[in-house]
This record gives structure tokens, C-alpha cells and sequence, in this order.
């Protein structure tokens, strides 16, 4: 089975991500396809690379990367919401005029048409969101 | 390849970005050639009161998104009629004059769905 | 027959998002209970969900909030809610 998950939470404040990673590892391990992790609203912070933790904390954004190594993954950031929380690529920071970007490594960002297309995809879709 | 998409919101506009999050969602859905239906539950249907205007607040008015939705051919737009009773409102007095929904009917505008999205 | 796999992750003092997810529960759908929905199996909570539709929570989430004692519910694991989404013919979020 197909499944395409959406992120709606930051990874700091909320649990959301967390429940999403676990269920992105339970679909892949069961041999399950994850055709695509879409990031939105305050999700597109699991993307940011500079979140920073205590050695005894998680890093959510670290672990979707470690996920991302361990299995073929399309970590998609929506870029609308993305560039309004600071959270940029090389191209997006020169077209802002900022000179630091922060994309995290195997994340991308793009528009919401990759939600929309995923969805129309997969034969799951789950959202894990956050009140806000 | 059409699949039919509810997005559902509870939150009312401006005090936060959900009504204008759901909308951007509803109109990629509409490009992509998707049939799409709006559920505004609870708050949501505070979305729909005519006449706003936050200039003031600095935020791009909601209702002229939503008078462009026809252009986009979403005109599938439901409110919990439960809703409606708790704020006082008839489904008459909003914006493109949504249909309201009892429990029976709202459960089997779900059940007809291949993709729910919440907000 | 067409079923919904409902989750859940707002506390019992958030009665406008349980209010909604009832609503929205058809019979033959299902409820999981992720997150801080959990609290919903403390004794004072367990009558205001449903009793007719299969009602489950997630283990890690129960076991990290010391919520040892949920009976009459289904006691799940990160697979068995894959499983669960399989079962089902989609997934609705209430958050």
C-alpha cells in the first residue's frame, strides 16, 4: 500500500511529529511504500536544520533525516509556508535577499501541488497536526 | 485521475492562518482537477460572515478568496448546522450560501470521500 | 462498506474537537486515541466516547502519560495503527 503522510506541527512545541516519524518507520518497516512526507504550517520547522537540542533531548529534524537515510524518502516543505518561517534554500534565500538558508539535507521545498499530488497517489493519507 | 477531497477547518479567520492555509490546499486541489468540498465545522463558519475587513490587522481579506472559489469550481461548501445554532446564524446570511449539515448527513459526506484533509 | 479510521490527540477538556470527531463517527467506523486523547480512558472521561464503535490508543503514548489502568479498550502498537489505516478506507484527524 501506498501512504503519503502531512505534517502540520513544529517539532518543538508539539508531539505530532514524533507520532508521525514512528508511523513513517512502522509503514516502511511493514514493507510499505511512503510515497511522501509533506511538511505545512508549523511542520515545515521539522525541516529547519538549525533546530538545536541538549544531548539528551530528540531532534526530530535530525531523525527524519536519519530516516531519510535509511530508506528512499521525499521529505517535501511547502515552500509558501516554509519561506514565511524563515526556513529557506539556497535559491529562496538569494531571491529574498537573505544570506544565510537553512534547509535541512534531504528535505526540498515546494508547493502545495505536491501535497495534492501524493494524495492523489496514495491510497492513505494521514495528516498529524497540532492545535494552532 | 480525479479523487474526491473534503478539507475540513474548525477555526475561525484571522486569529490564526487555518482559514487561509485551508483555501490555498482547496485551490491547488482545484487546479489539479480534483473534486473538492469544504467543511467548515465549529468556529469555521465564522469564515463565512460577510463584510470583513482587516485592513486594519494588515491581513488580506478572506472573502475575496472565497468569492473566486466559483471560479475554481468549488461550489461544494458545507457548515455543521450545530454550528449555526451555537453562534446564532442561519446558512442564508453567509457567503456562498453553504449547505448545513446534520450528523446523518455530515457522516455520509465522509464516507463519500477518498481524502479527508484536516486543518 | 466504507470506514473511517478516526484519531484523536486533544485532551477531555477540549470539547469542541471531541464534539466535532463524534459528529463525524459513522457506525462501523473507528476511534484511535493518539497523544494527549488518552486521558480519555481515566474513569471520569471513558463515558463521553462513544460505545458503539471500536475504540483504541496508542501503548507508547498511554505508557508515557502513566496511564497503566485503560480497560475495555484496545491497546495498540505503531504497526497495529498502520494496520488499522489499512482496515479502514481513510483516515480523519481531529487536532
Amino acid at each position: 500500500m501506498i501512504f503519503t503522510l502531512v505534517v502540520h506541527a513544529s517539532p518543538v512545541q508539539h508531539q505530532a511529529p514524533e507520532t508521525a516519524l514512528r508511523f513513517a518507520r512502522a509503514v516502511l518497516e511493514a514493507g510499505h511504500t511512503l510515497h511522501r512526507v509533506f511538511f505545512y504550517r508549523d511542520g515545515v520547522l521539522n525541516g529547519n536544520t538549525l533546530v538545536s537540542s541538549p544531548a539528551d533531548e530528540s531532534n526530530i529534524p535530525e531523525d527524519w533525516q536519519a530516516l531519510a537515510k535509511e530508506y528512499p524518502l521525499d521529505l517535501v516543505v511547502c515552500i509558501a509556508a516554509a519561506i514565511r518561517r524563515g526556513v529557506l534554500d539556497a535559491n529562496e534565500a538569494r531571491r529574498y535577499d537573505k544570506n544565510q538558508h537553512n534547509l535541512a539535507p534531504g528535505f526540498e521545498l515546494s508547493g502545495l501541488g505536491q501535497l495534492v499530488e501524493a494524495a492523489m497517489l496514495s491510497d492513505r493519507v494521514i495528516t498529524f497536526g497540532g492545535r494552532g | 485521475m480525479n479523487k474526491r477531497f473534503l478539507l475540513i477547518c474548525s477555526r475561525p479567520p484571522y486569529g490564526s492562518s487555518a482559514a487561509r492555509d485551508l483555501l490555498d490546499i482547496a485551490l491547488t486541489c482545484s487546479v489539479f482537477e480534483q473534486s473538492v468540498s469544504l467543511l467548515l465545522m465549529g468556529d469555521a463558519i465564522l469564515q463565512l460572515l460577510p463584510e470583513q475587513n482587516p485592513t486594519a490587522i494588515r491581513q488580506k481579506n478572506l472573502n475575496a478568496i472565497q468569492s473566486s472559489l466559483a471560479l475554481y469550481d468549488i461550489e461544494s461548501i458545507y457548515v455543521d448546522a450545530e454550528a449555526l445554532r451555537f453562534h446564532g446564524l442561519s446558512a442564508e446570511t453567509l457567503l456562498l450560501k453553504p449547505q448545513a449539515l446534520e450528523p446523518d448527513a455530515l457522516q455520509q459526506l465522509i464516507r463519500e470521500q477518498d481524502v479527508v484533509l484536516p486543518l | 462498506m466504507s470506514r473511517s479510521l478516526h484519531t484523536l490527540n486533544t485532551p477531555p477538556s477540549d470539547t469542541d474537537t471531541l464534539s466535532h470527531c463524534l459528529m463525524a463517527l459513522s457506525e462501523g467506523d473507528e476511534l484511535l486515541l493518539i497523544e494527549d486523547a488518552v486521558y480519555f480512558t481515566l474513569p471520569a472521561h471513558r463515558h463521553k466516547l462513544p460505545s458503539g464503535v471500536p475504540i483504541h490508543a496508542l501503548a507508547v503514548d498511554l505508557q508515557a502519560r502513566g496511564l497503566t489502568n485503560a480497560t475495555d479498550i484496545s491497546i495498540i502498537s505503531d504497526p497495529e495503527f498502520v494496520n488499522l489505516t489499512l482496515h479502514c478506507n481513510r483516515v480523519v484527524s481531529w487536532f
